[in-house]
Formats: structure tokens, sequence, C-alpha cells
């Protein structure tokens, strides 16, 4: 089901009210974090990582679904489209991010650093508009926690996202209070750790031949290369 | 070069690795989400609200269109199908619009002012859609009389990929 909400003359699903709270909630945090460290950033740089993330949420779709050219831009400018791809929208507000900085002759991992915690939170509350909206991809299930959702029980892996998207966020502020160097790298670990978990409950990745989960091995090997480098700076600090 | 790695990390990757082999998909028992790429059987209702079905006929290829009064895209695709009704008529080809989301009145009201030449069906709960994982609007889906799914096109379809499709559906029917 897609429960519609009706502002003024607009009406909205519920996954599009939640993500537009999200984003809000994103920008006034992360701005008010870069002020908290001395970083003054012109409102445009927030404006091009949304446009960019959801530019590169929707762009991750079409060519995911080889939509052919002579309809490409109108769908990618689709703003009442319910499709969108979270690594799309990941990939896209980093390259926004890098571009900006660069521009502004900043340094990326600081950047990335400043928004971990309100993005991950964002990305929490965003997963449970995806599950208020109906839109379940879960494997099928029959247990206790599972939900009815798209013609079938499932697991509710928007939950899981969000559950584990809000723990990252809490690993981020434990290690900000903790001043444990490299923020960047929490943030990664904060990122695979999701996806390394709620892949195996998605009905909609790739496999490899014997039900391997593609998405799974990569984050895995981001997992051990961020937290050895976590162990790495930490020896550094102890010295 | 010396490349050591922390037990803790080694640990770690091995946990890693034992998780993801747990569990991996079992991809000779896992149900599917629909019998391979066979068109699930929903009930739905026309707008005459009587009953109706997605099940093969074993007759007739049919082509299904999900659509929505409020998407643009729709609007814009409509006159092209309405266009291509008699021709796939006269083919054996069913159309059908379904509708996603709305309710009958609304359907109706948008009747009113913007005739469709298509079959319409109502599907309030979105089940087809659903079904078969596709939100965008306006998308397209082949369906050979034998309920195979031959394509699901997301977004306008144009005239001559329309015809493309429909001498597939025919050509697989016949054989």
């Amino acid at each position: 089901m897609m429960p519609l909400i009706s502002i003024g003359p607009l009406r909205m699903s519920t996954a599009g009210l939640v993500t537009l709270a999200a984003v809000a909630l994103w920008w006034c945090w992360s701005e008010r974090r870069f002020i908290a460290r001395g970083v003054l950033l012109p409102d445009w740089v927030f404006g091009v990582v949304i446009v960019a993330t959801w530019l590169g949420a929707r762009l991750w779709v079409l060519i995911e679904s080889a939509t052919p050219l002579d309809v490409f831009v109108p769908q990618l400018l689709a703003v009442r489209t319910l499709d969108f791809s979270w690594s799309g929208a990941f990939v896209g507000g980093l390259f926004a991010l890098y571009w900006s900085a660069k521009r502004m002759h900043a340094r990326l991992y600081t950047w990335v650093e400043i928004i971990s915690v309100p993005t991950l939170v964002a990305f929490s509350l965003g997963a449970f508009g995806s599950f208020w909206s109906g839109a379940d991809v879960g494997r099928l299930w029959d247990g206790p926690l599972s939900v009815y959702m798209v013609g079938a029980y499932r697991h509710p892996v928007q939950l899981y996202d969000m559950l584990l998207f809000g723990l990252g966020a809490c690993w981020c502020v434990w290690a900000e209070r903790q001043h444990l160097l490299g923020g960047w790298w929490h943030f990664v670990i904060a990122l695979a750790s999701n996806l390394l978990v709620v892949a195996s409950f998605r009905a909609d990745v790739a496999l490899l031949n014997g039900g391997i989960v593609v998405v799974q091995l990569g984050a895995l090997l981001l997992l051990i290369v961020a937290v050895e480098r976590v162990m790495m700076l930490q020896r550094q600090q102890a010295r | 070069m010396n490349v050591s790695i922390h037990p803790r990390v080694f640990v770690m990757l091995i946990v890693g690795l034992i998780w993801i082999i747990v569990t991996r998909h079992d991809t000779a028992t896992q149900p599917q989400f629909f019998d391979g790429n066979r068109i699930p059987d929903i009930q739905l209702m026309d707008v005459a609200d009587a009953v109706v079905s997605t099940k093969p006929s074993q007759a007739n290829p049919v082509v299904y269109t999900l659509w929505t009064t409020w998407c643009p895209a729709c609007a814009a695709n409509m006159p092209i199908l309405n266009q291509l009704v008699p021709e796939m008529e006269a083919r054996g080809i069913r159309m059908i619009a379904v509708n996603q989301g709305e309710t009958l009145v609304q359907i109706q009201t948008h009747l009113t002012h913007t005739p469709i030449a298509l079959e319409i069906w109502q599907d309030p709960q979105r089940q087809l859609g659903m079904a078969l994982q596709v939100n965008d609007l306006p998308s397209t889906i082949f369906v050979d009389a034998n309920g195979n799914i031959r394509l699901v096109y997301r977004g306008p379809i144009t005239s001559a990929l329309f015809r493309i499709m429909a001498d597939e559906l025919v050509h697989k029917t016949h054989r």
C-alpha cells in the first residue's frame, strides 16, 4: 500500500514526506556541526549535495534497469517516482562533496566526518519512510517478526536498515565523544556493517554461484580495511 | 613486504566470512517472487466493478500498462497507447490499463475529460505493481499467452518499441 498525504495542493506518499523530513534534518544538523567545527559553508554546497544525491539515486536505478536513451532524461528528472538506490544516493552525494571540497580547497575527510552522524540518522529515517510506504524487498520468511508486504511474508529489511543506521550513528557519536581519530573510518564501519548484515535479508541482491551475496563480500573487505585503519590510528594516538 | 594483520581483525574476517556463508541464498529451494517469469495470478476489479484476473487465458497475449491519473508521463503516453488499440486488437493482443493506488471515483472523474481506449482495471492496493516490483510510472508489461512476462518496460513507451514487442508476443504465441 502507498498511503498518500495531502498538504495543501500537494499529494505526497509517506516515503516522499519522510524523505523530505530526512533531507531537512540532515541539512540543519550538518550546518550546525560545520559551524561548531569552525567551518563556514555557503548554502550552495548543501544544495549541490542534495541534488547530486537525488540524481545519483535515480541514475543508478536507470542504468541498472537499462533505460532507453529516448526516455532517460524524463525518467531521471521524474520527481514523483518511487525507485531510488541507496548506493547511487551515496555515490552521488560523495561525488558532490568531493567536488565542493576541492572547489573550496578543503579536506574531504573532514567534511565526511562532520556529516557522518546526520547522514546516518537521515538514512535511518529514510529507511523507515520506505517501510511505511510498504515497498519491502525482504526475503520470504514466515518467522515471528515477518511482515506481510508485496504479496508475501517477508523480512522487514527496512526496519533492519533503520535499526543498523541508528546504531551506526550511535557508534560515530561514541567515537566522537571518546575523541578517537579517524571519524571518516568510523563512518565507513557503520555503512559497511549495515551492508554486511542487511544484504543477507534482501531479495533484490546480486548473487554469485552458490547463493553468496556479492555486496557482502565488498562490505566485508571495506569493514576490515576500516577497522584496521582505526586500530592503527588508535595505536598512533596511544604513543 | 611485511604485511601484518591484527589478531582481532583476523577474527573479524573469519566471523564475517562465516556470516556470509551461513546467510547465503539457497538458490535451489528459495521460493521465487513469482514463478520464474510468469505473471502472478492477481484478482482485481474493472471500472464496472466486475472481478478480473491476471491469470493467463491461454488465448491472447496481454499488455498491462500501470498508470495513475496524476502522473504527467502517463498522460503523455496514453494517446500513443490509445492509437495502438485497434491495431493490437486486430492482432489478438489485449491492452489493459491498470490504475495504481487510486479510487474508482478518481478514475471515473479522470475519464470524463480524458478518454482511454484500453480496458481499465482498478488496483487500489497496487497489488500488480508490488508483485512485479515495478514502481515507475507508466510501466508496460508484455505477457505472452502462456503467462510468461516478456518485457517490463519502465517509462513512456514509443509506438515503435510497442510494435516490436507485439511481434515478439504474437510470434511466441503461434510458435
